[in-house]
């Protein structure tokens, strides 16, 4: 497996941006833009068709069986069926056998019959945004989505038989009490996903403000403490449950965690087509822009050279948010000796077969603990 | 006719805005002296601090040319000293220089504890005082009461007061006037062996330094090959001349005569105020009365807030000193703060100065300890030992008797408030020693005060609860007995030594909780629990504890942040370096500052 530098193959990695959605969520901090507007003004094909001409220009920077597919957003699943279906089943094409094709959705956005018709065209695996199973939590989040629909769509998937799921919950949410924090995690284990996200709430500016705005000062504080002591028993639960917790924010059954993930967290070649999308191939890092329009000009990327030092600082950042760890050898020269000493000491990091990884409570202070271990300047 | 019939000498004694620096503006300007276009306001303080802040700091000296109403033409020499009770020894220098003083005060205000000490100063040197009611044209002006005042306190009588209003120039030729006629002229031999009083001294970077001088006997010329006495320096004249105000070359210098000389000497420590030159090959057999070492009284630490600052503050330390012998400084290395220095200035003021020119004219950021002074302990075998510093101080279990110096204080306040200082001076550990009606409304109270109460935060207290009204002054009195220890702060079981504090028993539990407390306030929450104590050697007397962080998370890192997630780590790595590191503990700069900044109240 090559960590750093370019592969022969080209990336084994594509992740497809489809940045729609019917309507922008407070909280989220991902490239988004109003299907509708898109649609009204006719540009959601040509912007399927710039993705496709993405991906054939790649050329030798795309392996040509992939390994993983990841179709987020945005919202993909709010497309026109008789858009998405073909261009994911344009996707599955690339996908080499036993490849992992994801595809991000909502729940007002699934029916029965688009997740049938999504697994007949090659995606295997989906990634269910519920955020919290409290429709006054999910308002306070400004994401707008009745009760009846998260239960159809959590019903569906299930109906369909698809085990092959996750399911995305926002931990700390402003007025959650620890009663709410532990029974969206047990509805989430009661659904039997395979996969369960658990994202503590990350403010954004305009989040941050909206919040002042509606509920006062304090409360941004009162949630964060409130997340905060709690944190441990939620992590503990969903473990309890057998939801082993691979990375930071992510937990799985024994063999179904998400290997899209788990190749940026190797830092492994990625391409990334769409709006807004970042691709890092080698020492060659390259971001689409943001918006759509601009995208659709065809403007040329930003582009920035990595080098070996960088890249592997990243390779340990990202990796000592996973259980697996990072091989001591192959980021040996970005140790900061006494951090690690004293990390290990205080028990947050261990060193077993060669791979350094944090243990629990290093995870839970994941910030703190990886600007101690590493050499940055 | 006597060689010195025509000169006369004089001070100004003034507290900080009775109007000092616009009577010598108005001098200069009636004495034209200074050309009506170049003329500034406090033509006399050169340094920009002391034009800030409205004081002193160096003695300034000039010479101005009067024809009196007798229709002769005199010389006066007025030497400006500085008004603070840091400076006390500089000031008395200069009131040794000459033969009368200006007693300026305020006509709304009254006369203030640094003045009356600054008069009685005078009066010791057997100066003739000529007191001036200042500002009698504004609306708040009490002549009368003032005036009774006076009269009281240096036992002159009504007549003998002028009313001015150095502002509009008022009653300023009675002033000259006055000083030409009732301040005697100097006396000397003029022939004798030469001596001349250095009544302060500055370094100029072109021409080395420069000594302010006022000759006693004899003369000083130009390539006269002369020393010092105390500091026993040998050089030749380089120059000599007078302030006008700015430096004019004469040749000469003759008994009675105010000026400078410059010989060619790179060190102020060289040239002592209050030392005393005179010839080599003609030398007086006897020095001036009066010349002592400046002693430092108040320590502190002095760190760099960026290590790499630490090369560059030695450099402005040196320079500092070569126009200031009363600072002292040498190494120190804290294990909290890093390298820095350790100095020892003649006050507060001093220290205060000495601070802030290192920040503005050199452009530092710097971390002060707690000032302290110096305490003597003797130890259980009889040894004795000067300790300035906390770190210094000895285990308790050796040590037999701490003595800490004490000031005898006096201090003008409206009777409104004698309570209220009287309470002051009781918590801060003052004795009581003597209660004085200057008038019916103003006493002055005389208390014997630790120099450590004073340097801590008296003064502050004194102007809060006087609501500005009350006045101080103080001199050294000698060292008494103390129940003194020394308070420790630990940081997860680390010593903290830049935060160590030698205090009162009896004030230990309180500076303890205090200082823990703040502590608490600032130091960011860490990966473990954080243990702040304060300790007497072994036994701790306060506790405050930080929680432990349960978590610090970046919830998400895909492929589409990972430069932006690389960031805020390196971010939040440069934050960490920017502690410094108590242990395994992460100390940003400001909780050591919000312990050692006394007006940090906390929040």
């Amino acid at each position: 497996m090559a960590a750093t530098g370019g592969s022969a193959v080209g990336a084994r990695h594509l992740y497809v941006h489809l940045p729609f959605c019917r309507r922008r969520c407070a909280y989220c901090d991902f490239a988004s833009e109003p299907l509708a507007a898109h649609q009204a003004s006719g540009r959601v094909e040509p912007y399927l068709s710039r993705v496709r001409e993405e991906i054939e220009a790649a050329g030798e920077i795309l392996a040509p069986a992939l390994e993983t597919i990841y179709l987020g957003g945005g919202t993909p699943t709010a497309l026109p069926r008789e858009l998405l279906l073909p261009f994911v089943g344009v996707l599955a094409e690339r996908l080499a056998p036993g490849g992992e094709f994801t595809v991000e959705a909502n729940p007002e956005t699934v029916d029965r019959l688009l997740l049938e018709e999504l697994r007949a065209a090659g995606v295997n695996r989906l990634s269910l945004g519920i955020q919290s199973f409290s429709e006054e939590l999910r308002c306070t989040l400004g994401r707008q989505v009745p009760q009846e629909a998260v239960n159809d769509a959590i019903e569906t998937v299930t109906e369909v038989g698809w085990r092959e799921w996750s399911l995305d919950l926002v931990y700390g949410i402003p007025g959650a009490s620890l009663d709410d924090l532990l029974s969206d995690v047990e509805r989430a284990l009661s659904c039997g996903p395979a996969h369960i996200s658990l994202y503590d709430l990350t403010y954004t500016d305009s989040f941050a403000a909206r919040l002042r705005r509606r509920s006062g000062p304090q409360t941004r504080e009162l949630a964060e403490s409130a997340a905060e002591e709690h944190y441990a028993q939620v992590v503990d639960r969903l473990e309890e449950a057998g939801y082993r917790r691979y990375e930071v924010s992510n937990f799985a059954l024994a063999g179904h965690e998400s290997r899209h993930n788990q190749a940026y967290w190797r830092l492994e070649d990625y391409m990334g087509v769409g709006a807004a999308a970042v691709s890092t191939v080698g020492l060659r890092r390259w971001t689409n822009p943001r918006r759509v329009r601009a995208y659709l000009e065809a403007r040329s990327p930003e582009a920035e050279t990595l080098d070996e030092r960088t890249k592997m600082i990243e390779r340990a950042m990202l990796g000592l948010r996973t259980r697996e760890g990072v091989l001591m050898a192959e980021v040996g020269l970005v140790l900061d000796e006494d951090g690690l000493a004293r990390m290990r000491e205080a028990g947050f990091a261990q060193v077993e077969e060669g791979y350094l990884r944090l243990g629990r409570r290093g995870l839970d202070l994941g910030n703190s603990v990886i600007a101690d271990l590493l050499l940055l300047d | 006719m006597d060689a010195f019939s025509h000169i006369r000498n004089f001070s100004i004694i003034a507290h900080i805005d009775h109007g000092k620096s616009t009577l010598a503006d108005r001098i200069l300007q009636i004495t034209k002296t200074v050309a009506e276009r170049e003329m500034r306001e406090q033509m006399l303080d050169r340094m920009d601090i002391e034009r800030e802040r409205g004081i002193t700091i160096k003695a300034q000296a000039v010479r101005v040319y009067y024809k009196a109403s007798d229709g002769r033409d005199y010389q006066l020499n007025l030497i400006d000293t500085p008004g603070h009770v840091d400076f006390t020894y500089e000031v008395s220098r200069s009131l040794a220089a000459c033969e009368g003083a200006l007693l300026v005060v305020d006509a709304s205000q009254g006369i203030e504890a640094q003045t009356l000490a600054n008069t009685y100063l005078a009066l010791e040197h057997d100066l003739e005082i000529i007191p001036v009611l200042n500002k009698i044209d504004l609306p708040g002006a009490e002549p009368e009461r003032r005036s009774e005042e006076i009269v009281n306190l240096i036992g002159c009588e009504p007549q003998d007061i002028l009313h001015i209003s150095a502002k509009t120039g008022a009653g300023v030729e009675e002033v000259l006037e006055a000083i030409v006629h009732r301040i005697p002229p100097p006396q000397g031999d003029l022939h004798g062996p030469p001596r001349a009083l250095i009544f302060d001294s500055l370094y100029d970077q072109y021409r080395g330094v420069v000594a302010f001088v006022r000759v006693v006997d004899g003369s000083f010329s130009k390539n006269d090959r002369i020393r010092s006495y105390a500091t026993q320096r040998k050089s030749e004249v380089e120059d000599v001349g007078i302030f006008s105000p700015d430096m004019l070359a004469t040749g000469t210098l003759s008994a009675g005569e105010v000026g400078y000389i410059i010989a060619g000497i790179k060190e102020v420590a060289d040239l002592r105020v209050g030392d005393t030159l005179t010839h080599i090959d003609n030398a007086a057999p006897h020095p001036l009365e009066g010349y002592r070492e400046a002693t430092p009284m108040v320590f502190c630490g002095l760190f760099p807030m960026e290590g790499d600052d630490y090369p560059a503050l030695r450099e402005a330390l040196e320079k500092l000193a070569l126009n200031d012998a009363s600072l002292h400084y040498e190494p120190e290395t804290s294990k909290a703060l890093g390298f820095g220095f350790r100095c020892g200035f003649l006050g507060l003021l001093h220290m205060e100065i000495v601070r802030e020119r290192l920040e503005r004219e050199f452009n530092l950021e710097l971390l002060t300890t707690t000032p302290n002074v110096r305490y003597e302990v003797e130890l259980l075998n009889g040894e004795v030992r000067m300790v300035s510093n906390p770190v210094d101080f000895p285990d308790p279990a050796v040590i037999a008797e701490v003595r800490e110096p004490y000031v005898a204080a006096s201090i003008m306040v409206p009777s409104d408030f004698v309570g209220t200082v009287m309470e002051l001076c009781q918590d801060k550990r003052g004795a009581f020693r003597d209660m004085e009606y200057l008038s019916e409304e103003r006493v002055r109270l005389a208390y014997d005060l630790p120099l450590a109460e004073i340097v801590l935060d008296f003064f502050d207290l004194l102007k809060t609860r006087s609501r500005g009204y009350a006045s101080l002054d103080y001199e050294m009195k000698g060292f008494e007995q103390g129940d003194l220890v020394k308070l420790d702060i630990l940081i997860a079981g680390d010593p903290v030594d830049a935060l160590s504090l030698i205090v009162h028993r009896d004030k230990a539990y309180q500076a303890g909780r205090d200082i823990a407390e703040r502590l608490r306030k600032r130091i960011p929450r860490q990966m473990f629990e954080v243990a702040i104590q304060a300790a007497i050697g072994s036994h701790v007397i306060a506790r405050e504890t930080v929680r432990a962080i349960r978590k610090d998370v970046l919830a998400k890192c895909y492929g589409g942040d990972i430069t932006r997630k690389r960031k805020l780590l390196e971010k939040q790595k440069a934050g960490k370096r920017r502690m410094k590191t108590v242990g395994r503990v992460e100390i940003p700069q400001e909780a050591f500052l919000a312990v050692l900044d006394l007006d940090d109240k906390g929040d």
